[in-house]
């Protein structure tokens, strides 16, 4: 899989809605280099692993190397942040969900650990 | 850009040639299609409502039902109805005919039961595909098509790669002067903020904000947790973790233009105002297409994660999905493949491209996967009891 070219195309996309200036992705193409995931967004604190990463796998995010504590199917989330319980997930800079209990840096990130923030019940 | 299709009378253009044999309820339904299984060309479609519905399920039934008939890839219309039920055939009839196309409507108690009403049915319905099979097809411009934007089965992938793609064409058509639909109020949840600020009346706006509280509230008062529901099973499986996630990338399909209204489901979209609009529809894809081409889309290019065979009675649905692995899985069900942004490096705009030319050629004609298949699903959108 080319994952560079994936990575460049997301933020094609994001660079496509404000400017579609070529330069800017020329820029971006340089920078982003063999990544495994994907950081949509500077504020997000989750990343979506463009292949299936195993436990104890490193990950590069902004110049920050990452331990993975699990294995992480293709698609799936790992936290780039330590999470406290109830604290705010990030994907697309925007609010995809809280904490159900505490998440560390590295963790894999799904049901298991996260809820969506809305309380539809109430 | 020109595309081939039919003209209708009311100056709408059809991109199909369709004889639409229109079930009044329920209790029609089988009668119907057993006459469009006599007529070439004919479709039936299966209601599986029409009776003992009120308020806004009655009026949600009526719009869908006669949106079908009015959607112009429908040549004509035989109407087919009980006698008795709450939705009435003659009532449909007065509102197809507006649109100035060929309708006729019969009764199975005014017929004396199925055997005539098949007899009388198929008679009417063989004489009106011989007239449509005189109409020849003209030139018109691009911007006479209404297309709708479906997602389902959504996985990562589909915020990523297939919806972007689809929000890519969806633009370009919007800039040549045609319309898109996004439907799905459900699946906006956790995204409305960001579709709310691109209306181009805040009063549309509110009116969408309020849409979106509705099934909220809707979901409240019932005592149900909406999110026992979303993500399904198979989002979650393939990586979908929250309704939020899931919206704020179901939106992409909408492109980055600014939308020109809101309508209710099945609402006819207005031919003096075209552009990007949102209709009220619930995130079960079957339902939300439906009511998308009763409002009048010709035409629904529908991202699939997970991978999905749906199709329309009367409106060809382009699949494309964002995951190279379900393009290969289910590759008889799928049209195009945006995985390639990710397995080839295909960038966003030439995708988009892609999209939007396999779009135009099934706009002149050429099958996609689902009409080759002959998958016709259909569904009317319920909130409520039947009484």
């Amino acid at each position: 899989m080319r994952i560079k070219e994936f990575q460049i195309l997301q933020f094609e996309h994001a660079v496509y809605r404000q400017y579609s200036g070529c330069i800017a992705l020329r820029a971006l193409r340089r920078r982003r280099m063999m990544e495994t995931v994907l950081k949509i967004d500077k504020k997000d604190n989750l990343v979506t692993c463009l292949r299936a990463v195993k436990k104890g796998e490193t990950i590069t995010v902004d110049g920050k190397n990452i331990t993975v504590n699990q294995d992480v199917p293709q698609f799936h989330k790992i936290a780039v942040e330590n999470i406290a319980k109830g604290e705010t997930c990030y994907k697309y800079g925007q609010v995809i969900g809280k904490a159900l209990c505490d998440i560390k840096e590295g963790d894999y990130v799904h049901v298991h650990n996260i809820i969506s923030a809305k309380d539809f019940t109430a | 850009m020109k595309i081939k299709g039919y003209k209708r009378e009311n100056g709408r253009y059809g991109i199909r040639n369709y004889l639409l044999i229109l079930p009044a309820s329920v209790c029609a339904s089988d009668t119907a299609a057993r006459i469009a299984s006599m007529v070439d060309g004919a479709v039936a479609i299966p209601n599986q409502h029409g009776c003992c519905q009120i308020g806004e399920d009655y009026l949600n039934t009526v719009r869908t039902l006669v949106g079908f008939a009015k959607n112009p890839n429908v040549g004509a219309c035989l109407i087919v109805g009980l006698g008795c039920e709450g939705i009435q055939a003659n009532v449909l009839k007065e509102q197809i005919a507006e649109s100035g196309k060929p309708v006729e409507a019969i009764t199975i108690q005014e017929e004396g039961g199925t055997i005539k009403t098949i007899a009388k049915g198929t008679q009417i319905a063989a004489a009106m595909a011989r007239e449509l099979g005189k109409q020849n097809k003209v030139e018109f411009d691009i911007s006479e098509i209404v297309l709708g934007l479906e997602c389902g089965g959504s996985d990562p992938t589909s915020g990523l790669a297939s919806n972007p793609t689809i929000g890519v064409a969806s633009d370009k058509l919007v800039e040549l002067g045609g319309s898109s639909i996004l439907s799905e109020t459900t699946e906006v949840i956790g995204a409305e903020h960001l579709i709310a600020a691109r209306f181009k009346d805040p009063k549309d706006s509110e009116v969408f904000l309020e849409m979106v509280k509705a099934v909220e509230a809707h979901s409240a008062a019932s005592g149900n947790d909406l999110r026992e529901g979303q993500p399904t099973p198979g989002n979650k499986e393939g990586g979908l973790t929250t309704i939020e996630e899931k919206s704020l990338g179901c939106m992409h399909k909408a492109g980055h233009s600014e939308f020109t209204g809101v309508l209710k489901y099945a609402e006819e979209i207005p031919a003096d105002k075209k552009g990007l609009y949102f209709m009220d529809s619930p995130g079960q894809d079957i339902d939300s297409i439906t009511g998308m081409v009763a409002s009048g889309a010709q035409v629904i290019v529908f991202s699939t994660g997970r991978g999905t065979p749906t199709g329309s009675p009367i409106a060809p649905v382009i699949k494309i999905t964002g995951n190279t692995g379900t393009y290969n899985n289910m590759i008889d069900n799928i049209d195009i493949n945006a995985g390639k942004i990710i397995t080839e490096g295909v960038s966003l705009p030439d995708m988009g491209e892609e999209l939007f030319d396999l779009m135009v050629k099934v706009c002149n004609g050429e099958q996609t996967k689902a009409e080759s298949l002959g998958h016709r699903e259909f569904g009317i959108y319920k909130i409520g009891y039947t009484y």
